[in-house]
């Protein structure tokens, strides 16, 4: 995409939805406009039937946590990305709806494209972002009753002991024995060890 | 020899566990709980350039109900071990199991929050086969361990499972979810500060 298309694409978006575009970049022709989330749904409106515009296809909806990011593009700790594709101009946008962490949650998008169900459930699933006026807000992909939000990067990658956490089938095989001893598997303990190192180092150095 | 001379031709005489124990070792009924890549050398295993019908193990079902051999190739997610143990339950004594690989039997590479570090927490295995994914030669290799142990088995080895299955309980040394929770939120703070 070239500067020019960008700053009409963008100028048109403003016409329309006043305060709904925060920021954007062109960056090696890939736009991304950062809007603001209340206004979301106006501003994917807008793109999707703005004259001229035309993106009418969301290729993917994403969730980012920028926690401890070097350079987080902006304040709020998670975001929201919409991919767009239009099929007649065959050009992508890419629209990020930034999202504060003591507030975690965005206006659906599923009354714009049903496609973006699932994927909001998966964010919603993943990141624990709830999604304003969805259909079905469950999770995707954990389980029922799993309590946490996985992609979150301040959950641990080993998790908090769900895998663990199962009945056996029986109480009177050998290996039963062993699983009741290891409250967690080796290299949980490795690292818990090397953490617990890691700590004493940094005592010792003040 | 005795019995057999008043019997004549056409019978043998045996113990009946050894018979049993003949019977079942050369009529295995192997299902597969393939889940990855395992899974793939399972099926060359069954194809006729390793052939497990020598072992007389080629009839895959993947109905447990039908089955006496479990072998559990692949990852196994936290959402997929009910799953697992219900097919094992539902399989009719004598059973055993087979776990599969690398990731069956530890997890694998696969150390994240949803795969489980091996199915033996949870499943009684028999046989564990090493590798990543493991040659078919190392699966025939398991079906014949599987083999010698059941020429040993007796009757009444036969209920592995007869035991209720418990439930998480405090104090049963398996630490509860609100304490893992605790214990790693300590660190981390402690990390972070």
């Amino acid at each position: 995409m070239k500067e020019h298309r960008a700053e009409e694409i963008v100028g048109r978006i403003r016409q329309a939805v006043p305060h709904g575009v925060r920021d954007w970049r062109l960056h090696r022709g890939e736009l991304t406009i950062v809007a603001e989330r209340r206004l979301i749904l106006e501003v994917l409106r807008a793109l999707r039937d703005g004259a001229g515009l035309g993106f009418n296809f969301p290729v993917d909806v994403a969730g980012v946590d920028y926690l401890k990011h070097p350079h987080p593009p902006f304040a709020e700790r998670f975001a929201i990305s919409y991919h767009l594709l239009s099929w007649a101009s065959e050009e992508r946008v890419r629209v990020q709806a930034p999202v504060p962490e003591d507030d975690a949650s965005v206006p659906s998008v599923t009354a714009l494209w049903s496609l973006a169900n699932w994927t909001e459930r998966e964010i919603y699933d993943l990141f624990g972002i709830h999604f304003e006026g969805h259909p079905d807000l469950r999770r995707i992909l954990m389980w029922e009753g799993f309590q946490s939000h996985p992609l979150r990067k301040d959950y641990p990658l080993k998790g908090l002991g769900e895998r663990s956490n199962f009945d056996r089938v029986a109480d009177d095989f050998p290996q039963a024995a062993e699983s009741r001893r290891l409250q967690t598997s080796p290299v949980d303990q490795k690292l818990d060890e090397s953490v617990g190192r890691k700590l004493d180092e940094r005592k010792a150095n003040g | 020899m005795g019995l057999e001379g008043h019997l004549g031709e056409g019978y043998l005489t045996t113990r009946a566990a050894d018979f049993l124990n003949w019977a079942r070792k050369n009529s295995l009924w192997p299902l597969a709980f393939g889940t990855a890549c395992c899974a793939i050398e399972l099926m060359s295993t069954m194809v006729a350039r390793y052939d497990l019908a020598r072992f007389g193990a080629e009839v895959v079902r993947f109905s447990p109900r039908q089955s006496d051999l479990l072998i559990v190739g692949g990852r196994v997610v936290a959402k997929m071990m009910p799953v697992l143990q219900t097919v094992y339950r539902q399989m009719p004594e004598p059973k055993w199991v087979i776990s599969m690989g690398a990731c069956a039997s530890s997890g694998g590479v696969f150390d994240t929050y949803a795969v489980i570090q091996g199915v033996d927490q949870f499943l009684p295995v028999d046989v564990y086969i090493p590798g990543c994914p493991p040659r078919p030669e190392g699966l025939l290799e398991a079906v014949m361990r599987i083999q010698e142990q059941i020429e040993k088995e007796k009757f009444g080895d036969y209920h592995k499972d007869k035991a209720e299955p418990i439930a998480s309980a405090p104090g049963d040394g398996r630490a509860g979810r609100s304490e893992l929770q605790q214990r790693w939120a300590e660190r981390r703070a402690e990390v972070d500060r």
